[in-house]
């Protein structure tokens, strides 16, 4: 019973996942002027991120060894390890991918900025350094203080449990001598104090007064410092304002140093691609799961959202999968089955045992077996079934889903994302140049 | 606290219930991130730390039925912003309404459950006999002729009508004038509708304490009257939670009725579309900003349901002169201040500190109305104008939609 017809569910592509792959490969459908649909179950791995973006940050991982210049490290990976989902795009394709991706968030309000053959640092709430290639406005200043080594104080705020300013000078102190910390009580700055929560602190921070009378509780405590460190909180889509605002006031640098969840960095690209999508006519469905993916009687695909009771069906020509890894649930290991795809309830096809899983040490060695698990798929990124040809016509898959690469260890999570779904998508628009048109073939 | 005492078999039915739920909702998931609560306008309310992940431990450690006996359960405005931000995809907003029907129902604080019982004995929740009804509807409808300057008919259980209109009855009881409204618009779009003697009530308060048997009952007398009158579409007033309820409920209780619902909000748009209204957005002078009804929006497009947050501002760029959106919006909204019969449960102070979280997003977005498109909503936001001593007031779609047509002369 809804005033929809059936016609009206009908879209040429169907992007299943808003993570960095999906909401990428959603960017590349709009960018061809495909119909497309992206239905989702929750709002995806983006605000579980730091909000900088990984391109490859260590290779080989067993060396861990952080690499200057990413693109270097790339053709050496892909080079070596043809079922990466690097090397199925190939360079050339991951260079178009993180272009485009580069020129689009550069101009958007949280202001990206990266460095074209070289990776940035930045120091993090564990008080630890971490490589990465794109940066937002506030993450850049971030790598800029730690380069430079110059006084810095970092903020920590009373009573908010996920950031340490001791814990983050302590551990960076003997490298950088000129970090000092400081607490400070916001509470004494509001009417009626509140719990503080990165989201209710970024709404404070978006209003000027407060911010006026923030910059005057820590003017004492800056001494020296040229830069000012915060926990990830200055903000929303007004994140570029307050860091200017804050910074002229203090006449310091203000920077952010990303939080584990809910991290806003992330949450705010994140909260930008639903925007620019939706505003570009992509028809946003979240809240509800995709139960059932299968061919369409009238060619093409179709897939069932779950609703309270009776799910509702949506025909695309084609679909991308991108429903992450065992978090996001696009994979989940069976006691009985072993580790399968969720959706299409596909066996990865594991040449190893459940022992050989894991290995003893931890985060030693060349890395968990189990993290390479993930989908087969051909140079045009549709899944394989075990003998080689493809599950379904019209299907494509992109994001951390995808089998052959270790992403927390490469560091490499969001640039697999982001080169799988734009290639996912390309490969779509050749196959519909070619006549292709999914399950009618 | 001893835990030898025995369970009485209401709380061991809790628990068993809640754990039971818990594990359906995919609780085992719970990564304990704190999206849920960081997103949460109440979770700082009194140092009660109402933190969904609290819920979810309690239910897994065994203690379930202790949930049912906390205040928090009503303090939650059930509005499911807990639920969208989850990224393992646990509803969170249905494990508190659960908790909330194992609340023996006259233990259940405030009105909300007397409203509830009134729905279903007097068949409006505000106690309006069906003299009053019809007589407050024809008082309206001869004002209605002083400003048109002509005849106005209200179509009382008119059979084989395009739609049968369902109304908010704090409308006849509180804000009679804007029924006139109302009717205006239906009037003026031309299309063929019908307006029940019986069964108009156009809100569920029963979802409220989760008493399945009068949401049944009131959804199945509705349904009756509806396929009585032959109508084609109900048009779901101005009230979220009355469609989220209708729609949720027919899909719970297994209803199939033989006609299609349709908000109200999306009625408009399509009118719009058609070109069936002659409008004037400068007799909308001032700003306006909209505020997104969780019902009918956040948990509407979770469910599956048509949501009204796209069309509602379609309607606004067409009605009024000038519009602002406020943020987060859409499915990230803040409430009111008023769900999930917050108005009724009496928890005063709660309802105010947590409101503050939509007084900041209005404050910021400088609008000096705000357009709600959902009867509760209004009542919330003019409620925390009130409160906090705001400029700015809250204003019914209908109101801008009926000012904005311009009727040939």
């Amino acid at each position: 019973m809804t005033p929809m017809n059936r016609s009206s569910r009908s879209y040429d592509v169907a992007v299943i996942g808003c993570g960095l792959a999906g909401l990428s490969a959603a960017r590349q459908c709009v960018a061809h002027g495909l119909r497309t649909v992206l239905l989702a179950h929750t709002p995806g791995s983006l605000p579980y991120t730091s909000g900088a973006l990984d391109l490859l940050g260590v290779y080989p991982t067993e060396t861990k060894r952080f690499r200057s210049n990413p693109w270097e490290a790339l053709s050496e990976l892909i080079d070596r390890e043809p079922t990466h989902p690097y090397a199925r795009v190939g360079l050339r394709g991951v260079r178009a991918a993180i272009h485009d991706l580069e020129e689009y968030l550069a101009d958007s309000p949280l202001q990206y900025r990266h460095r074209p053959n070289e990776n940035m640092a930045i120091i993090t709430a564990a008080g630890t350094v971490k490589p990465s290639y794109m940066l937002p406005g506030s993450l850049a200043s971030n790598s800029l203080a730690f380069e430079s080594r110059r006084p810095t104080l970092i903020v920590a705020i009373e009573g908010f449990p996920n950031f340490s300013s001791e814990q983050v000078v302590d551990n960076l102190r003997d490298r950088w001598p000129g970090l000092r910390a400081t607490r400070i009580d916001l509470g004494q700055l509001q009417d009626k104090p509140r719990r503080p929560m990165a989201n209710q602190l970024a709404d404070e921070l978006e209003k000027p007064d407060f911010r006026a009378r923030l910059a005057e509780l820590l003017r004492p405590s800056l001494g020296q410092a040229k830069f000012l460190g915060f926990p990830a909180i200055l903000g929303h889509d007004g994140v570029a304002e307050v860091c200017r605002d804050l910074s002229a006031r203090l006449d310091v640098e203000v920077f952010e140093i990303p939080l584990i969840s809910p991290s806003l960095p992330g949450q705010r690209l994140q909260q930008l691609m639903e925007h620019d999508l939706r505003a570009a006519g992509v028809t946003w469905l979240q809240g509800a799961p995709v139960t059932r993916l299968e061919k369409h009687p009238d060619g093409g695909l179709q897939l069932f959202r779950k609703g309270k009771v009776a799910d509702t069906i949506y025909r695309a020509d084609h679909v991308v999968l991108a429903t992450g890894r065992f978090v996001g649930g696009g994979l989940e290991a069976r006691r009985d089955a072993g580790v399968c795809e969720t959706l299409l309830g596909v066996k990865i096809e594991a040449t190893v045992s459940r022992d050989d899983w894991h290995m003893s040490t931890f985060l030693g060695g060349p890395g968990h077996l189990i993290n390479r698990l993930g989908l087969s798929v051909d140079q045009s990124l549709r899944p394989l079934k075990p003998d080689g040809h493809p599950i379904l016509p019209g299907l494509v898959a992109a994001g951390g889903l995808l089998e052959g690469h270790d992403w927390v260890r490469e560091k490499s999570g969001a640039g697999i994302s982001v080169a799988t779904g734009y290639a996912a998508v390309h490969a779509i628009v050749s196959s519909r140049n070619k006549g292709g048109r999914g399950a009618d073939k | 606290m001893s835990s030898k005492k025995p369970l009485t078999p209401e709380q061991h039915h809790a628990r068993e219930t809640l754990r039971r739920l818990v594990y359906e909702a995919g609780g085992d998931r719970c990564l304990s991130c704190g999206a849920c609560v960081d997103g949460c306008p109440i979770a700082d309310w009194n140092d009660e730390r109402l933190d969904p992940r609290r819920l979810v431990r309690l239910v897994q450690n065994g203690v379930g039925e202790t949930v049912a006996d906390q205040d928090w359960i009503w303090h939650c405005t059930n509005c499911g912003r807990c639920s969208w931000n989850c990224p393992v995809g646990i509803d969170l907003s249905m494990i508190i309404a659960t908790a909330r029907g194992l609340v023996p129902r006259g233990d259940s604080p405030g009105n909300i459950q007397r409203t509830a019982d009134l729905h279903r004995a007097v068949h409006n929740n505000m106690q309006i006999s069906p003299e009053d009804w019809i007589d407050t509807v024809e008082w309206m409808a001869e004002e209605l002729e002083g400003e048109l300057g002509e005849k106005v008919e209200i179509p009382f259980d008119k059979q084989d009508a395009e739609l049968v209109v369902t109304i908010n009855s704090k409308l006849p009881q509180y804000y009679p004038m804007d029924l006139q409204d109302v009717f205006k618009i239906f009037r003026a779009a031309g299309v063929s509708w019908s307006l029940p003697r019986d069964w108009w009530e156009g809100t569920n308060y029963a979802m409220f304490t989760n008493d399945l048997d009068t949401w049944e009952y009131t959804l199945r007398q509705q349904v009756q009257k509806v396929e009585q009158l032959r109508g084609k579409v109900l048009a779901y007033t101005e009230c979220g939670h009355g469609y989220f309820a209708t729609l949720s409920g027919y899909e719970r209780f297994g209803i199939e009725p033989g006609f299609e619902v349709i908000h109200v909000v999306n009625l408009y748009a399509k009118w719009i579309r058609e070109g069936r209204f002659k409008l004037d957005p400068s007799r909308n002078p001032g700003s306006y900003t909209l505020h997104d009804p969780c019902n009918a929006v956040r948990k509407a497009a979770m469910a599956g349901y048509p949501s009204i947050a796209h069309d509602a501002r379609y309607v606004m760029e067409h009605v009024v002169q000038s519009y602002v959106e406020m943020t987060p919006n859409r499915e990230q909204n803040y409430c009111c201040s008023g769900g999930g019969g917050a108005l009724l449960a009496g928890f005063k102070h709660a309802r105010n500190h947590y409101g503050r979280s939509k007084v900041d997003q209005v404050d910021r977005c400088e609008a000096q109305f705000v357009c709600t498109p959902c009867v509760n909503c209004f009542d919330g936001i003019g409620n925390l104008a009130s409160e906090y001593d705001r400029p700015w007031r809250p204003i019914h779609m209908w109101k801008l939609l009926a000012r904005a047509i311009v009727l040939d002369e």
